[in-house]
Formats: C-alpha cells, sequence, structure tokens
C-alpha cells in the first residue's frame, strides 16, 4: 500500500479538505462584468484587459474575419476552476483550437472521474499534509488518491484504447475524451477534455512527457510492452496545418510558457522551415504575470514576436498583453465575450478535418520546395 | 552573401568563469550578455560617466537598505562623494541610527513564526531581524535630542545634519548619518513623517512645547533651489518609493524658475517595481522625460534588480574604476549646519525660489 494511501494509518483528511469544492465556473456573458469592463476598466492593465476583450470580442469573433483562435493554457488552470470558462469557449466556437500543458488537462480529468478539489489556504503546513495524503496546489487541496486513481484510469484506458502506433496528442486527448464521455456522458459539462472532443476542438500539448499522462504513457511502454508513441512531429505539423489554412489567425496566451511558443512557432515553420509566406498572426492577446525585463519567452512583448515573423508588423493595435493573474483575468474575458453580439460562431470542428489540413500542408511545403530548388538551378 | 545588417554590429561574448576576478573586471565583461546583467553594467558605465562630468548627483534610498546590511555602501558613496545630496526613507536613516548607536540587526529567516517572534519582541523585516526594546530606546534617544534643539521648525536637511552631527560626537562610528555630516552631504528626508525618527520627533514635542517641528515644504524650496543654483543634476535611485519622486519633483519645480534647468542629464536606478502595474517606483526613465525629470539626450540605464544583489557588486566595483574620476570631480561644496544653507557659497533659500529667469534689471 502506497504511504500516503487514504487507508494508511493515521491519516485525517478532514481538516484540510474542509474547504468548499472547487466548483467549473460557467460564463454566461452577464451584463453587468462588461459593462464593468466596457467603463469601468480604463487605465493600466485594468485597461489592457478591456482593450483584450473588446480586440477579441468585436474583431477576432467577427464572423467576416472567420479568425482561427488558438487558445493556449499554462499555469494551473483547470485545478483553479476554469475549466468551466475554457468549456463555454469551446461549446460557442469562440476557441478553434487549444494548445495547454499537460497538467491542465491531467487535473481536468479529475472533474470527469467525480473527484473533488478543495478550496483551501495557501498558508498551511506541507509536512502535515503529506502525512495527511493530501497534495497542495497552492490553495487548492485534494487528496493523493485522486492521482492514484486518476493515474489508473489513463492506464486502463491506454489498454482499453487499443492504441498501438506513433500518434498525435490531439488524437490521444480525442480518443480519451471519447472514453470519458462513454463511460460518464454527464462529465462534457465539467471536463475541458470530454467537452473538447464533443465539440470537435483538438486539444495539444507542447511537452506531453512532463505531466502525469506522459507519465502513464511511459508505463505503458514499460510494463505493458505497449507501442502507443506521441510523435510531437505529427502535432508541430497540425499546428502549421491549422493556422496556414486560417483565413486571418489570432491567439488567446495564458501565462505563457511553452504552450506559447508552441502556437507561436507556427508561422516561423511555415516561412522558415517549408517556405510558405503566410505571414504572421493578425492578433494577439496575453494574460500573463511574468515581466519583459528578465528576457524569457513567456514576457516577451507581441512587438518582440515581430521580429520573428510570428506576428505580422501591422497589427501592433490588435495585440494586447494584459499583466494579471489569470484565475482573475480570464473568468471576466470569457464572461466578456460570451455576452457580445459575436458571443457564438459556428464551431470549425477542426478535430475532424487534421488529415485534410496536413495533407494542404504537405502539397504547399512540396510546392514551395520545388519551386525554391528550380530557382537555386 | 548579403551584408550584414546594421542590427548585427556586436556579438553576445558568453561569459567565461575567472578564479579571482574583481567586480570590476566581472562587469566590464557582463557589458557583453544580456537582461539585467549587462543593465548591471552599463549602470557602472553610467555613473562612471556622471563623475566625469560636472553634475550635481541625487542619491535617492528606499526600501529596508540600511537593515538590510547596505548601509556602509551608502556611507562610502557619501563619503567619498560620488553622491553630493542624499534623499532618503525616515526608515533607512533611523536603522542606521540604530547601529551607529552600537546595536545591530540580526540575521533571521522569511518563514519565522511571527506570533513567537513578537512573544520576544522581536521585531522581523523579511528575514532580518531587531530588538523592539532597542528601538524603544532610539526612539527616546531622538526624541532627548530634538528637545535640546532651539524651539523652532528645522528642514529636514537641517535636522539630519544637526542629528549626524550629534550622532558623531556621542559615538564616533561610521554610517550614512554620520558620513553625510562628515562630508557635508545634505539629506532630505521627504516622508520623515512615515518613520520612527518622525516618531521621536513627535515625543519631542510632547516632551517641550515648540520642538519637533519639521518644515517639509522648506525642503522643495531648498531642493529646487539647489538645483537652480547648479542646474546640471543626475540621478541615481534604488528602490523607488518617495526618494525617487522627491528628486524629480525637484528638477520639475526648479524648471520653473531657471531656463538653464533641463532635467537631470543622467539617470541611474535599480528597482524591483516593473513599470506595467502604473506606479511610481517602476516608471520607466523614458516616462520621466515626457514630465522634463530627464533630459531627452541623458544616458540612462534602469537595473531591475533587488538592491541587495546589485549595489554591493556596482560599488564595489567603482572602488576599483572611479578614484581617478573622484579625484578630478567638480562636486558642489555645501555649508548645512544653519537654518540657511549654502551651495558653492551661494545661500539656498528654504522660503521662496530663486528665480533666475527674472530680469536683472
Amino acid at each position: 500500500m502506497p504511504y500516503r494511501s487514504p487507508s494508511s494509518p493515521g491519516h485525517s483528511l478532514k481538516k484540510s479538505l474542509s474547504g468548499k469544492p472547487i466548483a467549473n465556473y460557467r460564463p454566461t456573458g452577464r451584463p453587468e462584468v462588461r459593462y464593468l469592463i466596457d467603463h469601468g476598466f480604463q487605465a493600466f492593465n485594468a485597461g489592457r484587459l478591456s482593450e483584450a476583450c473588446q480586440i477579441f470580442s468585436e474583431k477576432m469573433l467577427a464572423p467576416e474575419n472567420d479568425t482561427t483562435i488558438g487558445l493556449t493554457i499554462a499555469g494551473a488552470m483547470t485545478p483553479a476552476g476554469l475549466g468551466g470558462c475554457v468549456i463555454e469557449m469551446m461549446d460557442r466556437g469562440l476557441v478553434d483550437f487549444i494548445i495547454s500543458t499537460g497538467a491542465n488537462l491531467y487535473h481536468d480529468l479529475h472533474y470527469a472521474l467525480n473527484f473533488t478539489l478543495h478550496r483551501g489556504s495557501p498558508f498551511v503546513n506541507d509536512v502535515e499534509l503529506f502525512e495527511d495524503g493530501v497534495i497542495r496546489i497552492y490553495d487548492v487541496l485534494f487528496p493523493a488518491t485522486v492521482l492514484l486513481e486518476t493515474d489508473a484510469y489513463i492506464r486502463d484506458f491506454i489498454v482499453r484504447s487499443g492504441l498501438n502506433e506513433a500518434i498525435t496528442t490531439s488524437e490521444f486527448h480525442y480518443r480519451l475524451g471519447l472514453d470519458l464521455l462513454e463511460k460518464n456522458p454527464a462529465c462534457v459539462e465539467y471536463s475541458v477534455v470530454a467537452r473538447a472532443a464533443a465539440a470537435g476542438v483538438p486539444l495539444y500539448t507542447s511537452s506531453p512527457g512532463d505531466s502525469s499522462i506522459g507519465m502513464n504513457i511511459a508505463y505503458h511502454e514499460l510494463m505493458n510492452g505497449g507501442t502507443l508513441m506521441i510523435d510531437p512531429n505529427k502535432d508541430v505539423n497540425e499546428v502549421c496545418a491549422i493556422v496556414m489554412a486560417g483565413k486571418q489567425n489570432g491567439c488567446v496566451i495564458l501565462g505563457g510558457g511553452s504552450p506559447k511558443n508552441f502556437y507561436l512557432q507556427a508561422q516561423p515553420t511555415l516561412w522558415e522551415v517549408y517556405g510558405i509566406p503566410k505571414g504572421g498572426n493578425e492578433y494577439f492577446i496575453q494574460i500573463t504575470t511574468d515581466s519583459v525585463v528578465w528576457g524569457g519567452l513567456s514576457g516577451a512583448t507581441p512587438a518582440e514576436a515581430v521580429s520573428w515573423g510570428k506576428v505580422n508588423p501591422g497589427v501592433l493595435p490588435d495585440t494586447v498583453v494584459a499583466y494579471c493573474d489569470s484565475t482573475i483575468a480570464f473568468p471576466l474575458f470569457c464572461e466578456y465575450a460570451v455576452g457580445s453580439p459575436n458571443g457564438r460562431r459556428p464551431r470549425k470542428e477542426l478535430v475532424h478535418k487534421r488529415d485534410e489540413l496536413v495533407a494542404s500542408l504537405t502539397r504547399e511545403a512540396k510546392a514551395a520546395h520545388k519551386k525554391r530548388q528550380s530557382e537555386k538551378s | 552573401m548579403k551584408e550584414k545588417s546594421r542590427f548585427l554590429q556586436t556579438p553576445i561574448e558568453p561569459f567565461a568563469v575567472e578564479a579571482g576576478s574583481n567586480a570590476a573586471e566581472i562587469l566590464g565583461r557582463m557589458e557583453k550578455i544580456s537582461f539585467q546583467g549587462r543593465n548591471l553594467a552599463t549602470a557602472h558605465r553610467v555613473w562612471q560617466k556622471m563623475l566625469a562630468d560636472d553634475v550635481t548627483i541625487f542619491l535617492g534610498m528606499a526600501g529596508a537598505l540600511s537593515a538590510g546590511g547596505l548601509r556602509l555602501i551608502v556611507a562610502h558613496l557619501i563619503s567619498n562623494r560620488y553622491v553630493d545630496c542624499l534623499v532618503s526613507t525616515g526608515a533607512n536613516l533611523y536603522h542606521d541610527l540604530h547601529e551607529t548607536r552600537g546595536q545591530y540587526h540580526y540575521i533571521g529567516s522569511p518563514h519565522a513564526d511571527d506570533a513567537a517572534l513578537a512573544e520576544d519582541g522581536i521585531d522581523r523585516v523579511y528575514d532580518t531581524y531587531a530588538s523592539e526594546e532597542e528601538f524603544i530606546s532610539n526612539d527616546a534617544w531622538i526624541a532627548a535630542f530634538a528637545t535640546s534643539l532651539e524651539a523652532r521648525p528645522y528642514t529636514t536637511r537641517e535636522f539630519l545634519h544637526l542629528l549626524g552631527g550629534h550622532l558623531w560626537e556621542t559615538t564616533g562610528r561610521d554610517g550614512i548619518l554620520t558620513a553625510a555630516f562628515r562630508a557635508n552631504v545634505p539629506i532630505f528626508c521627504p516622508a520623515i513623517a512615515d518613520s520612527s525618527i518622525g516618531m521621536g520627533l513627535s515625543q519631542a514635542r510632547q516632551n517641550k512645547p515648540g520642538t519637533g517641528y519639521i518644515d517639509v515644504i522648506g525642503d522643495i524650496v531648498e531642493s529646487a533651489n539647489l538645483i537652480i543654483r547648479r542646474p546640471r543634476t543626475a540621478s541615481v535611485v534604488l528602490g523607488g518609493g518617495t526618494p525617487k519622486n522627491f528628486i524629480n519633483q525637484a528638477s520639475v519645480q526648479a524648471e520653473f524658475y531657471s531656463d538653464k534647468v533641463g532635467g537631470h542629464r543622467y539617470a541611474l536606478q535599480i528597482v524591483t517595481d516593473v513599470p506595467h502595474f502604473g506606479g511610481a517606483s517602476g516608471s520607466s526613465l523614458e516616462e520621466a522625460q515626457s514630465w522634463g525629470k530627464l533630459a531627452a539626450d541623458s544616458p540612462r540605464v534602469t537595473v531591475q534588480s533587488d538592491a541587495t544583489i546589485a549595489l554591493p557588486f556596482l560599488a564595489s566595483a567603482l572602488a576599483a574604476t572611479a578614484p581617478p574620476l573622484l579625484a578630478k570631480r567638480t562636486m558642489p561644496v555645501f555649508t548645512l549646519a544653519g537654518r540657511v544653507m549654502t551651495i558653492d557659497g551661494q545661500t539656498v533659500a528654504h522660503e521662496r525660489f530663486e528665480d533666475v529667469n527674472e530680469s536683472a534689471v
């Protein structure tokens, strides 16, 4: 029995897990929130967030622009209950594909499997928590068994799925979502992974080995001799293909991290590697707590991205960074978008178009290659 | 091959570790690396340029730098005239006085049990401790000194000079206040009420009516007149806060009365705050240009760093590179003991601004 399992002697979870359950907050487009953002949020980062809301709702979501919208998620958003916002945005066709850290999708599974995460305090004794078998994510608390049982579900799913080849993370998450829907249809309302499968939104993870989902895929290889592999090359090409097909492209970046880079590298992959002159993003919205002054990518500005061809030079007015914790800004942002006149778009359901899009990328890339060869000779 | 872009003139030179390098050598090589490391190296350059030019150098100091073990660096900068005028928070001068009086701050932990500290009468400054009992004795000491003074208002410049003198006579120890007294460097403390020095002064008023009066508006006039008398200035800011604003507003104020004042000629700031929250501490030096606080062509640099990291490094490097510049410096000469201070033999009024724009006729 693992040391931290709940039935090990002397463990009482009651005290640390007495906080309210974390629920997935679902934005409904409340007009008071829109009023606050339009009229109350005027300067500094409130002003930036207001601009971000307006650019998203009025420009990115405008039907005539038909923007392909990528959402990138870094930082522990699903444990904090922000999955509900993502679910609503996917359902309404307001995001077309998602690049997330593995952890956000892994922790989303807890909700799908009906486990409970609790509100708590960031000022607790971690040694006591360890002894009680309680896991802490800043001020979110839950029993370690939630991890163990979620892991067991993933391993079980992998075996049941019969997946035995090199696949994309989007395929893996799609199959996982379908499995969740079959097992527990109601979870479409509170699981990002399940809703993404239902709404046809591809979910990518830029570093698939760096989370508990990856850990359990690794288990399958080591212990079952499984041949399921995650192929990041296919992910790179799929994301490129989606971006290439976009009439206009725009992103909403939560946090930064490797999902930010993974999204933004699509345009450089197109022009620098494949020789396809797609141009950069038309829109760029980021919510981050990082700063530009440390030189890292998470805090890098849209202006810096222009130099890399990731953002089109003429569009800087349609780029905005709000320096704020996403747990504050993103629910407000989603309320605003959901309540806007463009608060629902036909879903692109890109999950079902991936092969077609990659085929089109292959054609264009080969044509560009041929052209370059003939120019050389 | 295509000609190299004009943007690609100077390669980054990866920093190579060499045992036994001194701070100046390290900073010299950090000019070729990136981010805040390069900014710190640039700060070394900018400060050298200030020393080589004929400018009055203001040093602003906010954040618990005295409690944090930097007070003798500031004293060194004053004694050797790397700076000509200090603008400080009250707490930094108070914690300096605390140690100059032979007491200590102690190494502690940021994860301490504050209730246990409170029981023992220990005050915590992040990871540094001090004795509350000793603090109370300081307050009484300040009150007794202020009570002994003539019952009239004092600018902080005059009061702190006298306080430094008294501290030097009674202790003979080095510190910020004593160094400034001995080097005749003025100290302004715009938020003196917001510190234990202010609390001590309030006790003086209790002891003897008419004492413990500080003329902070006189400080504004004096600091502006100081710049009117000697319009070329430079600003070195640690931490931001009220000292940063005070140094900048002096320049803006002075500009109304003299067209020779065009904002600071050099600016260097070491801050942990960032511009995008809109506050003055983190505001960029470029933003200061829009206010006329900083001349448009001024060499300037912002180092985003905790001063406890940057200042020991920077001051140690300057100790190696600055002496020839210090020897040749044309620095302002002050008299500070009286109600009216002087700079280079000229009076600096505290009641009214010197209007040099007025016609001489």
